[in-house]
């Protein structure tokens, strides 16, 4: 009965179908490159694909409240010319990172602030944001140049502890969102995402809890942008914006609903792993890079074909126990 | 019974929320701030440079309009790919003779087939939202094109393509010409055709329509294969006007095309819109471009005006209804 139980849960688990995927991959690339397990190559796939599974923490949270964020990519890049710029013209480093991590929470309050209390749709009134944010930093630094500071680069590209250090940054997201999950604002994320009228109805600060969903998807774009500095090492205005859409496509491989309401951070987090884990097998594969883009552009786009057609399944079978047990 | 005439107050508020009397008091103003600014803004020459790239940006609203009305979330962040794959590939069909037009437009045609049915079926099949099953569908139709041309397409653009945007007769180029029959011929079938009529119905309430006896997916899927097609064919005219094909060349027009739709009026939630509105917001927004282009603005801060003006709009004119309502 217990065993029973267990398989239902895990068949409710949104993120089933990314973890499957995630450690499919795993095995590929480990078939492939056997050195694949070896701490200093997981530190260099780590180092390269924290800032996207930061990034996408953070984009779960805005899709389970019922809103998308196209910024992200622009406040990465913002975040890095900031800090960057700062750290040119010879600021200390926590002020640069404090100020860069500002920005992007700036942004992350217009975010909240037009979509919340002034009801325009995420969709484009963050493109909206995306374009001023984008041009912000180009308008800061208009060509690739300056450098991140060599100790916090070696920092984010070493161990800590024995632990790849991109990892703290991505437990870092991770326990920010746990701590807004277990206080009533997790709740409300979940609930206004769901239905926007009923939370309305039952009382919820409809509007606030949005506001705080694009604040909290901020910090962690801030977060986000620094780790990607470290891993570049360079200004470069044009550098975060490949990741918005790569952090939305892990959210949703990853069993977080678009429409809002379902999903949670592992399946982010296993999304993200899941996406850098396919460029680095289509690299080690030795394809030729003519065709790099379209085998893993293909490769995920069966990855969500999959991971779309299992949470279907799993919805129709737990439905169809549900009503057995009822009977 | 006495017919009274609106109170001005009244007419104005009713204005307000008239994305046509906005668009257009935006499209007047900043016409005439170009010309103070930078006299010569507003002469035939420039007027026609600003139709021709604007007609560009106005088919692509069209084609992106189509989808969004359709509802269901619909939305194509491919549209820019697949331009951009129009271009290229097209290129890479077409000698130096006209005859070779044709040759390229079969083979954009088949090949936006294939895109239309697959982001289709993804969608209404598997059930894979708008918003994703496009933008992974951008990335394979990007790399599709780098693979295909290897980031250098052969071949020679006939001449007949690359004068599509040069004015033949004031400031009417044959883009212009091409554009405006876009959106009369859309808005015809859009609004007076049975088949524009069910677009409106599956927009507005995809159940209603189901019950009515439509074929949702077949129509969603349709939708899906003709707006990719309009995206190919329109790379191929961005090909002529632009001259040279440059790889991801026409990336930007896919959020651009959303923007011009949504300021032109249509609502994201599908089953409410019109082409000429689009039309009008993609005016407006060339026209943006243009005026910030003209005073010699660096391109950080023109991205950053054209998106603080997109938020204006926005703001201005789409704000959703209060939740008490």
């Amino acid at each position: 009965m217990s065993e029973r139980g267990f398989f239902r849960r895990a068949l409710a688990w949104p993120p089933l179908p990314a973890l499957v995927l995630t450690v499919l991959f795993i095995a590929l690339n480990r078939l492939l490159t056997p050195s694949f397990w070896n701490p200093y190559s997981m530190l260099g796939f780590l180092a390269s694909n924290g800032p996207v599974i930061c990034v996408a923490i953070g984009a779960s949270i805005v899709l389970l409240g019922g809103g998308v964020d196209l910024s992200s990519g622009a406040v990465l890049s913002l975040v890095n010319v900031v800090f960057v710029s700062l750290i040119g013209m010879k600021t200390g480093f926590w002020i640069a990172a404090a100020v860069a991590v500002g920005a992007a929470l700036a942004v992350g309050a217009l975010n909240g602030f037009v979509v919340g209390y002034l009801r325009v749709n995420p969709l484009i009134a963050t493109f909206a944001t995306l374009s001023m944010t984008a041009g912000l930093a180009l308008w800061i630094l208009p060509t690739p140049s300056g450098s991140a500071p060599a100790g916090f680069v070696n920092f984010y590209n070493g161990f800590l502890l024995g632990i790849p250090t991109p990892v703290y940054f991505i437990v870092l997201c991770a326990v920010i969102w746990i701590v807004v999950r277990r206080t009533p604002l997790g709740l409300w994320v979940y609930a206004v995402g769901k239905n926007e009228q009923k939370a309305f109805a039952s009382g919820l600060p409809v509007a606030s809890t949005k506001f705080a969903t694009f604040l909290i998807g901020g910090l962690m774009n801030g977060i986000a942008g620094l780790a990607l500095t470290g891993s570049v090492s360079t200004g470069d205005p044009l550098i975060g914006s490949p990741v918005t859409m790569s952090a939305i496509a892990a959210c949703v491989i990853g069993g977080v609903s678009l429409m809002g309401g379902e999903g949670d951070m592992l399946g982010a987090i296993f999304g993200g792993l899941f996406l850098g884990l396919v460029i680095t097998l289509v690299l080690a594969a030795h394809i030729s890079p003519f065709y790099q883009d379209l085998v893993s552009g293909l490769i995920i786009l069966l990855g969500i074909l999959g991971a779309t057609w299992l949470g279907k399944k799993r919805r129709q079978l737990l439905f169809s126990r549900q009503r057995g047990s009822a009977r | 019974m006495k017919h009274e005439i609106a109170p001005l107050g009244t007419l104005l508020r009713r204005l307000r929320g008239n994305a046509y009397f906005t668009l257009g008091t935006l499209i007047v103003v900043l016409g005439a701030v170009g010309e103070i600014v930078n006299p010569g803004f507003i002469s035939f020459v420039n007027v026609g440079s600003i139709l021709s790239i604007g007609s560009i940006l106005t088919i692509v609203a069209v084609a992106q309009a189509v989808v969004i009305i359709a509802g269901g979330e619909g939305i194509n962040l491919s549209m820019g790919a697949t331009m951009s794959m129009g271009a290229l590939l097209g290129a890479s069909f077409m000698t130096q003779s006209i005859l070779s037009i044709p040759v390229a437009i079969g083979v954009l045609l088949v090949a936006a087939l294939i895109i239309g049915v697959v982001s289709g079926v993804g969608i209404e099949k598997f059930g894979i939202p708008p918003l994703i099953m496009t933008l992974i569908m951008a990335s394979v139709i990007s790399g599709f094109t780098l693979a295909y041309t290897r980031g250098l397409p052969t071949g020679q653009i006939p001449k007949a393509l690359t004068s599509i945007g040069r004015p033949f007769w004031g400031p009417v180029s044959w883009i212009l010409v091409i554009a405006v029959l876009t959106v009369i011929l859309g808005s015809y079938i859009l609004n007076r055709t049975t088949h524009g009529k069910r677009i409106f119905l599956v927009g507005a309430n995809r159940r209603a329509a189901l019950l009515s006896g439509i074929n949702v997916s077949r129509n969603v899927i349709s939708i899906y294969i003709v707006s990719s097609m309009m995206g190919a064919l329109i790379g191929l005219l961005y090909l002529g006007y632009v001259g040279t094909a440059i790889l991801n060349m026409a990336n930007d027009y896919t959020l651009l095309s959303v923007a011009a739709v949504i300021i032109g009026g249509t609502k994201l939630a599908g089953g409410q819109g019109s082409l000429l509105g689009a039309a009008l917001g993609a005016l407006a927004l060339t026209l943006l471009t243009n005026l910030l282009l003209s005073i010699g603005m660096p391109a950080g801060v023109r991205e950053f005006i054209q998106g603080a003006v997109l938020l204006a709009i926005l703001i201005a004119n789409t704000r959703g209804p209060r939740l008490r309502q």
